[in-house]
């Protein structure tokens, strides 16, 4: 479950603000009927953990963090669980988003790349979280950009705007949180118009690991319970990206948020 | 067809002298010194012989008998050939067109043509010893004439004001395969200068013109009226368009116009659009000029095939005044397929459908997606989020008319307070619009639409039930079975092939969820339908199912999941395009793209001459798109008046119990009695409960093309002039003047030499000539 952080001072509001946003809130969305369901297990929106050779369950409990979050935050039907897959296995394509943590080097054989390769040329999106302590792991770094080569020797990473639709799918961002905050931005490899591959180095997952009680089991860096609410953003947005694409770059919601909301983005080129 | 004989002269002996001896050079030059040497010996025996007459002419005879001897030398003998000579052919062509009738002065050009004709006959006579003559008339084709000299009369009988056309480049590709590979020593070519065809309107000879006068190979000389400018009027010489257009984009259309005799002022040409006018510009007229560009941009504001015509004002004094208007076709189709897509929560079914959509240039898409919901407990600040409001009364109450397409994609209207505009999208398809209904929690009944006036136009009847519980939702996977209807209709049409689309429709990717209906409507198609689930009535439970809903269209598909087509089908090595093809298929079938009509009207030809049947082609399709054989059809020709749209007009044909054959078509001649804008409309109740209709335009032209164009143009005269070293002269010209071509087809029958160094009379020669110096020397005392 989730628990109030105790220095989210900021996030807490008393009665007569809760009432303005959720006027406001109500009048802008107008919230949607019955909670969202899917009609099948599979139509239910799941997050992929990937299992490899190599530490991949580092930051326990993160995945379901963020099914948990997106249960309560979006109108996403999230199945009840994330899901941990091989890369070979055929349940890879029981969803398009998947996150492969780590914080050492590893390998992929030819069949794994071979597999992840075709997923994401089919669609899919995939989150390289660096999980290193005290910095982004080199050996992860390295393996993440060595795999990603072999896999599309004509693609290379690059730095994620901030202006790209990724840091407003659904949260208004201004980088890329994590449970520390070692590099202001994330990098993208792009397959046609839109991100694959996204490497971060900020150690997303820590900051939603937790413990079988529910308890979060990190304190993120430098920025506490904030920084946290914040990584939960991008985490959402990242799974919003998944599902919507550039849906937030339509002329309808450029225009909206540009002279509605004063927004400063350039809009995409 | 008659060719002219190719009589050759008889034939004849040609000698030529020629040397057989001489040899290499130094024996040339040896023999010369030698006689030299002798010659001058001859001198140096002879300088002191006195008188002078007797010293010449010894020295004279020596220098004969030198020379005698030098020539035996050479061998002279006579070369005897026997030749005969071909003729070549003197073409005369005659124009007899319409336009040749026209006034030329005091006389027709007619007249002047029949008058040079008979100026030319003595002429034509006088070439019979080297030519033969071959004589033609021309229009839209080549045919014969009597021989000039022979018949005069005759001729003057057949060279007559009547062919509706004039080809003058087709009838030269004519007389090039009747003379192909014989040698024509020119061409005389009598014309007003009006070709009718394309080639008379170009600036410059077509490659294929080129061609004919390389194998004609000939001189082509015109004796022409062309550049006559003593007659008045105006033409709409020719009209630049596209045939298509793009709806509320603007678009342009240039017209030639021809003033021929109006020395200066201003002449109104107007636009017109199924006969309203558009706009109008006007062309200030200068005597040196006879071409103006007029052009119009404009804006088509409504689907369909349009008469766009191009007038000018009738002046004063006219000649013709129906080439003043030329009328084009113009299909006005639309530019971009104009979607909506709502979707009630982000899902991987909405991410493939919008980016399906997204993709495609020819889509201007509008989202929408529902990211939040009541239950969400997290509260949310509009200065934290990207979220803006969802537009309902703008998109349904003032903007859906705008749109081609609206789809629902899993979407709940009720949290939305969007009851009150669920009569407008119920209207909006009624009126033509598209409407498709993807099914989810949040869909159909789960939805909440029973009994709302969006039931009307869906093709399934659903349960009263809501939101998601046993009677609305099943959760099981399944494979969608192809019905019969499925088999022949577009929209589940993945490969041409009937077998091979079978196969891969029982090889796809099982669906996951249904939303469950009642059953579909009676007047529905359905095309995919549920393994095992079954309706209210005991049919299996539609999956895909489309309905023609007043003028628009609509479908369900009762699932969430035709991503499985791309994503999983990809994963597990199938071919994920045909989520991609579906999907176009069933939008086109949605916008009623016309190649996907039930009822296709076509008329053969855009333009059709009064007095000429217009051969219509009507073909029609069950709903469920096999030919529909044997169906009564009702076809209705209307003449438009100025100012009418569809149907409107006055009706002169109407057959209500035609029928189609084996193949689903049926031919029919429309007759044309009157110029106009002629619209066929057909009709089938191939659909239950409604027509389907087809309608096309063509228009009926009492505008004779011989005078489209009154004046000739001189270009392409010229240019076939200079590219067959020809020339171009008034119908008063000289044809003596004419440059054409020797008989050049020589054929050698036998060749001979005749020897003269070894006659008998040469060796007396030279007996004579020792014997006379012997005998001078003799009497002179000098032996």
């Amino acid at each position: 479950m989730y628990r109030r952080p105790d220095d989210a001072s900021s996030l807490r509001v008393n009665r007569r603000q809760f009432l303005a946003r959720a006027a406001a809130t109500g009048a802008l969305v107008a919230l949607g009927g019955p909670a969202a369901r899917a009609i099948g297990p599979l139509q239910a929106t799941t997050v992929l953990r990937i299992r490899y050779k190599g530490n991949w369950s580092v930051n326990r409990g993160a995945a379901e963090a963020l099914h948990e979050e997106l249960r309560l935050r979006t109108s996403v039907a999230m199945a009840d669980a994330p899901l941990t897959v091989d890369l070979t296995s055929p349940r890879m394509y029981d969803s398009l988003f998947a996150i492969l943590a780590g914080d050492e080097a590893f390998t992929l054989n030819d069949d794994e790349r071979g597999a992840l390769a075709r997923w994401l040329g089919l669609g899919g999106v995939l989150l390289f979280d660096n999980a290193g302590r005290t910095a982004p792991s080199d050996g992860f770094d390295k393996s993440a950009r060595r795999e990603l080569q072999k896999m599309f020797p004509q693609e290379t990473l690059g730095r994620v705007s901030p202006d790209h639709v990724l840091y407003r799918t659904f949260y208004r961002l201004d980088y890329p949180a994590g449970r520390a905050i070692h590099k202001p931005y994330v990098e993208g490899l792009s397959i046609g118009k839109r991100f694959a591959a996204i490497l971060d180095g900020n150690d997303l997952t820590g900051a939603l690991a937790r413990d079988e009680v529910g308890r979060f089991t990190n304190v993120p860096t430098p920025g506490g319970e904030n920084q946290r609410e914040m990584a939960i953003r991008f985490g959402v947005n990242l799974m919003l990206y998944a599902s919507c694409l550039h849906y937030k770059d339509d002329q309808v919601h450029l225009d909206y948020l540009l002279h509605s909301r004063k927004w400063k983005i350039r809009p995409p080129q | 067809m008659t060719l002219p004989l190719l009589a050759a002269l008889e034939p004849t002996t040609e000698r030529t002298l020629t040397f057989l001896g001489g040899g290499e050079l130094w024996l040339d030059v040896a023999v010369w010194a030698l006689g030299a040497l002798v010659l001058g010996l001859t001198v140096w025996n002879h300088r002191r012989l006195l008188p002078v007459r007797r010293r010449l002419g010894m020295i004279a005879l020596r220098a004969a008998l030198v020379l005698t001897l030098i020539l035996i030398f050479y061998q002279p003998a006579f070369l005897e050939e026997r030749v005969a000579v071909h003729k070549n052919t003197v073409v005369v062509l005659a124009d007899s067109s319409e336009s040749m009738g026209l006034p030329h002065g005091p006389t027709t050009r007619l007249e002047l043509e029949r008058k040079l004709l008979e100026r030319m006959a003595p002429w034509l006579d006088g070439l019979r010893d080297g030519h033969d003559l071959a004589f033609y008339r021309f229009g839209d084709h080549l045919a014969d004439l009597p021989d000039l000299a022979k018949d005069p009369d005759a001729v003057r009988e057949a060279v007559k004001a009547e062919a509706t056309e004039t080809r003058i480049v087709d009838t030269l590709g004519e007389l090039r395969d009747r003379f192909r590979n014989q040698d024509i020593g020119g061409v005389v070519l009598l014309t007003d200068g009006i070709d009718t065809s394309g080639a008379g309107r170009r600036a410059t000879l077509g490659l294929d013109t080129q061609a004919v006068l390389r194998d004609l190979d000939a001189p082509i000389y015109s004796f022409t009226t062309a550049g006559d400018d003593s007659v008045k009027d105006i033409s709409v010489a020719h009209v630049a368009y596209n045939n298509f257009a793009f709806l509320l984009n603007a678009t342009s259309l240039d017209a030639t116009i021809e003033v021929h005799g109006y020395a200066s002022g201003t002449i109104p040409v107007h636009l017109t659009e199924n006969g309203q006018l558009v706009a109008t510009q006007d062309v200030v007229v200068s005597p040196l000029e006879r071409d103006y560009k007029v052009h119009f941009d404009f804006v088509p504001k409504k689907l369909g095939k349009h008469v766009f015509g191009v007038e000018a004002e009738r002046q004063p004094d006219e000649i013709y005044a129906k080439n003043n208007l030329k009328q084009v076709i113009i299909n006005i189709v639309r530019d971009k397929i104009r979607v909506v897509q709502i979707v009630g929560q982000p899902s991987w079914d909405e991410r493939y459908l919008r980016n399906l959509l997204k993709e495609n240039p020819n889509v201007d898409l509008v989202s929408f997606f529902i990211l939040v919901n009541r239950f969400n407990l997290r509260p949310l600040s509009t200065r934290d989020t990207s979220l803006i409001p969802f537009p309902a009364q703008e998109l349904f109450a003032e903007e859906l008319g705008g749109f081609d397409l609206l789809i629902f994609q899993n979407f709940n209207y009720g949290p939305f307070q969007t009851r009150q505009y669920l009569p407008f999208i119920a209207q909006f398809v009624k009126d033509g619009g598209a409407f498709a209904m993807v099914g989810g929690p949040l869909s159909l009944s789960a939805g909440g639409y029973y009994g709302t006036p969006i039931t009307d136009v869906l093709p399934v009847e659903i349960p009263p039930s809501f939101g998601a519980a046993e009677d609305t939702l099943d959760t099981q996977p399944f494979t969608p079975v192809l019905t019969e209807s499925g088999r022949f209709h577009p929209i589940t049409r993945l490969a041409l092939e009937p077998a091979t689309n079978k196969a891969i429709w029982n090889d796809i990717t099982p669906l996951e969820g249904q939303n469950l209906v009642t059953r579909a409507r009676q007047d529905a198609v359905t095309l995919l339908e549920h393994p095992r689930l079954k309706t209210a009535d005991g049919d299996p439970q539609p999956v895909v199912s489309v309905r023609e809903v007043g003028e628009g269209r609509s479908m369900v598909v009762t699932t969430d999941s035709t991503w499985h087509w791309a994503f999983k089908a990809g994963g597990a090595g199938k071919d994920p395009q045909n989520y991609e093809s579906f999907w176009w298929n069933a939008i086109r079938w949605l916008i009623k793209d016309p190649e996907l009509d039930l009822v296709k009207v076509k008329v053969l030809k855009e333009s059709v001459p009064v007095g000429q049947p217009a051969q219509a082609l009507i073909t029609v399709f069950r709903a469920d798109y096999r030919p529909a054989a044997n169906q009564e059809v009702g076809v209705v020709v209307r003449r438009r008046g100025p100012g009418d749209g569809r149907g409107e007009g006055e009706e002169i044909l109407r057959v209500p119990d035609a029928k189609t054959d084996a193949a689903g078509e049926l031919r029919l001649d429309v007759p044309v009695d009157r110029a106009g804008i002629y619209e066929v409309d057909a009709s089938s109740r191939v659909v239950t409960g409604r027509a389907a209709e087809g309608m096309d335009l063509f228009v009926g032209t009492d505008s004779n093309p011989e005078y489209d164009r009154v004046v000739g143009d001189a270009r392409l005269l010229d240019n076939l002039a200079q590219a067959s070293q020809g020339a171009v002269f008034g119908f008063d010209g000289d044809p003596t003047q004419l440059q054409l071509k020797e008989p050049q087809v020589i054929r050698v029958k036998s060749r001979q030499h005749k020897e003269l160094w070894n006659a008998w009379w040469v060796l007396l020669l030279v007996a004579g000539l020792f014997g006379f110096e012997w005998w001078l020397r003799r009497r002179y005392g000098y032996l």
